[in-house]
């Protein structure tokens, strides 16, 4: 096995809720909408991900979507206050800094980055080290988002660890050729880089 | 003691897999029961649960070889009927498992160190399912 010479981690899902579950949390009786438009939805929030959407038009498509009473500034609000900081993360990930530098995908929007910033209050080196997918040019969130990512860390793909709470880009991922990971939580994320012997294994394990 | 409880998701389709383990710790702690089985249904007949590592090399071995078993371009009796081509997810299904019986003690899924319960479904497109979980016990 080649040496990890970098460490990726794609945030929403790891760090922070997938867009899209801050975006349904701030729907009431999103459960009860038809899944066509939960598809649409999914594919509107696809696209503000890769830039192809104004935040604007976003929010309210999602109003329309969710036949929404606020307005888009009151939604945006309401959304961002669903992003929960995932700490136990954090902690481990601080663990690994002193080896790596490790690069944070992000598929919030860019206009959020200030946000972000301050609910990560100990932790801004994630968000000087972060690359927002919606400033990346993408084709998609899957090989092109990996490919333009991986490419200019300058490294060969099997020199990365990619981490990932979404099991098809990280399949995607090793078939790319780096080697990759499926977050589940904090304790298997330690696990993972005490497997790769990145971390000491804690006395109790 | 009976108890049942049912997980939605909404699959993407193709190979599209959902760890629901914490999902069924969920379920074990609302039950209240602390020694039985637990057992858990995919509803469906293109999908199933499994344990497994939780480890996408061995989802990308386990989709390479489902495609050897029944591949998804193949030719299926199946689509003679004009509905729907999607007989090699049915295959697939049956010949794996469409349920999964686990021992729960002491409050818990007796389920070794690297064990995950994963949803896969491989409905060519995306739709909303559901999987049974009853537990028995007391």
């Amino acid at each position: 096995m080649a040496p990890i010479k970098s460490i990726i981690f794609y945030l929403s899902g790891i760090v922070v809720p997938p867009l899209k579950d801050c975006v349904a949390a701030s729907m009431p009786g999103y459960s009860k909408i038809d899944f066509s438009k939960k598809r649409a939805l999914l594919k509107s929030t696809a696209d503000l991900s890769m830039g192809k959407a104004l935040l604007k038009d976003y929010l309210h498509e999602v109003i329309s979507i969710g036949d929404l009473t606020l307005d888009a500034e009151k939604l945006e609000k309401e959304v961002l206050g669903h992003i929960k900081v995932n700490h136990d993360v954090l902690e481990v990930i601080a663990e690994t800094e002193k080896l790596f530098k490790p690069v944070f995908i992000c598929d919030y929007p860019s206009a959020w980055s200030q946000y972000l910033a301050e609910k990560l209050p100990s932790n801004k080196q994630i968000i000087g080290n972060t690359i927002f997918t919606d400033q990346m040019d993408l084709k998609d969130l899957e090989l092109d988002l990996l490919e333009k990512t991986i490419k200019p860390l300058g490294y060969s793909p099997e020199y990365c660890l990619w981490f990932d709470a979404y099991e098809k880009r990280a399949m995607d991922a090793l078939t790319y050729g780096a080697h990759a990971v499926i977050f589940v939580d904090a304790r298997r994320l330690r696990r993972e880089f005490v497997l790769r012997e990145i971390l000491p294994p804690l006395d109790h394990e | 003691m009976i108890y049942h409880d049912t997980i939605s998701f909404e699959s993407e389709g193709g190979f599209y897999t959902l760890n629901v383990t914490e999902q069924i710790r969920d379920i074990l702690r609302t039950s209240k029961i602390s020694n039985g089985i637990a057992v858990v249904m995919y509803q469906h007949t293109t999908g199933v649960v499994m344990i497994i590592e939780h480890e996408p090399g061995i989802l990308l071995d386990l989709k390479h070889a489902l495609e050897k078993i029944a591949p998804t371009n193949g030719e299926y009796i199946h689509h003679f009927r004009d509905v729907d081509f999607n007989g090699f997810a049915h295959i697939r299904n049956a010949v794996m498992s469409s349920s999964l019986t686990i021992p729960v003690i002491d409050d818990d899924l007796a389920l070794g160190r690297y064990q995950e319960i994963i949803v896969l479904d491989m409905q060519p497109e995306p739709f909303l399912r559901k999987i049974v979980i009853q537990i028995m016990g007391e």
